[in-house]
């Protein structure tokens, strides 16, 4: 080989090596899911299912997988006609697969998708569940949500709901799941229970919301309005049910001061963003430290 | 909405970070929006996990060194009124 040809060898193989690495490292994410919907995306239900089972092969530890899961258990259930063979299918799913947050994010979807067609069929399954291992707080937590949509499922509901307390000890979640509850026993008439559970709640700011109702009702309206000025710092799209304004000004005679008071509940501190990379849809890479020096919005969203 | 002059105008940058892994309706919603800032994929649920996120949208606002300074949960209709009044303070 002459010493050109040497050359342009190496220079290709440069070049190969570079944007295989860069691409692969940048556009992980992105990959994976333009993958997962070219999978989804198959018209024929049999060969759909091949192409996501492969792409569960190819990404066994990816976080994506429980999207294939679910997409083949829809195409089993709905295309092919048979919720039996694919309650099967996600059965041998949860047989292999330990990661708890993944085995709840199925279970869940599985429940919803039971819930739609029978209610009765998924109460014996949220049942099974409660008396079953299964430690996703957030299963029992979104099955009461369904589940409180009924009244013949009140106690249910809340026994999931205490058995998603009883799964996580502190933090958000933990308050979420009281919110939930402290809601959940006002409905039913079971006021003391509901504010002692309410007052637990204080991390998520709808505890403020139904807190503020039950107290406006007792006549403590100093108190509630100050947990509504809470719930509005932390929810703004709370004043659409809560006339802050109008109640305001029949316990302080006028408005004045209450924007201030909402924008100090407003402004907490949390502590430093942790650090960490992403792709965006575009497949270009962001890390959260490039932005120290700037004001920063995040918009957490879910378009499904 | 005129994202880019709200950030120019109230001094921050935007970035969304999708949890759905739904990329078709991800893209939906940011052409519907006429979102020009850039959407991150969560791959490995830094929203929940890390950012404890029980609800979306939750909306978060970080100063300038980098530290937590509002946590906003459900749709903010006033967004300039909102994410202003806070920065005007921090």
């Amino acid at each position: 080989m002459t010493r050109v040809s040497l050359l342009i060898v190496m220079v290709f193989v440069c070049l190969m090596t570079m944007q295989c690495c860069s691409g692969r490292e940048g556009e992980t994410a992105l990959v994976i899911l333009e993958e997962l919907e070219a999978a989804s995306g198959v018209k024929d239900p049999e060969d759909r299912l091949e192409r996501l089972d492969i792409f569960v092969k190819n990404h066994p530890e990816d976080y994506f997988r429980r999207l294939a899961y679910w997409e083949s258990f829809k195409t089993i259930a709905d295309d092919v006609g048979s919720l039996e063979r694919a309650s099967e299918y996600l059965d041998g799913v949860l047989a292999k697969e330990s990661d708890h947050a993944l085995r709840g994010n199925l279970l869940l979807r599985k429940f919803a998708y039971v819930f739609k067609k029978n209610r009765r069929d998924a109460a014996s399954l949220a049942a099974e569940m409660l008396d079953g291992g299964e430690v996703s707080p957030k299963l029992f937590l979104y099955m009461a949500y369904y589940l409180e949509s009924d009244d013949e499922y009140v106690e249910l509901t809340e026994r999931c709901l205490k058995r998603a307390l009883e799964l996580v000890s502190d933090g958000f979640l933990r308050s979420r799941i009281l919110v939930v509850l402290g809601e959940f026993l006002e409905e039913q008439g079971r006021r003391d229970e509901a504010l002692e559970v309410l007052r637990k709640a204080g991390m998520d700011a709808f505890s403020g919301g139904s807190l503020g109702e039950i107290l406006w009702e007792e006549g403590e309206r100093e108190i509630a309005l100050d947990h509504y000025i809470r719930y509005i710092a932390g929810v703004p799209s709370g004043v659409e049910s809560v006339p802050l304004d109008s109640l305001f000004v029949l316990v302080n005679g006028d408005m004045s001061g209450l924007d201030e008071m909402i924008l100090s509940k407003r402004i907490i501190d949390e502590g430093p963003l942790e650090q960490h990379a992403f792709v965006d849809i575009e497949g270009r890479r962001h890390d959260l430290a490039d932005y120290i020096g700037d004001n920063l919005v995040i918009i957490i969203w879910s378009p499904t | 909405m005129e994202f880019k002059s709200l950030e120019k105008k109230l001094g921050f940058k935007l970035i969304g970070i999708d949890v759905s892994g739904n990329l078709a309706k991800t893209r939906e919603l940011i052409k519907e929006n006429g979102a020009t800032f850039p959407v991150l994929i969560d791959g490995d649920s830094y929203s929940r996990e890390i950012l404890h996120v029980t609800m979306t949208p939750t909306l978060f606002i970080i100063d300038g060194s980098g530290r937590i300074r509002s946590r906003l949960v459900g749709k903010v209709d006033n967004l300039e009124r909102v994410v202003g009044g806070v920065l005007g303070c921090i």
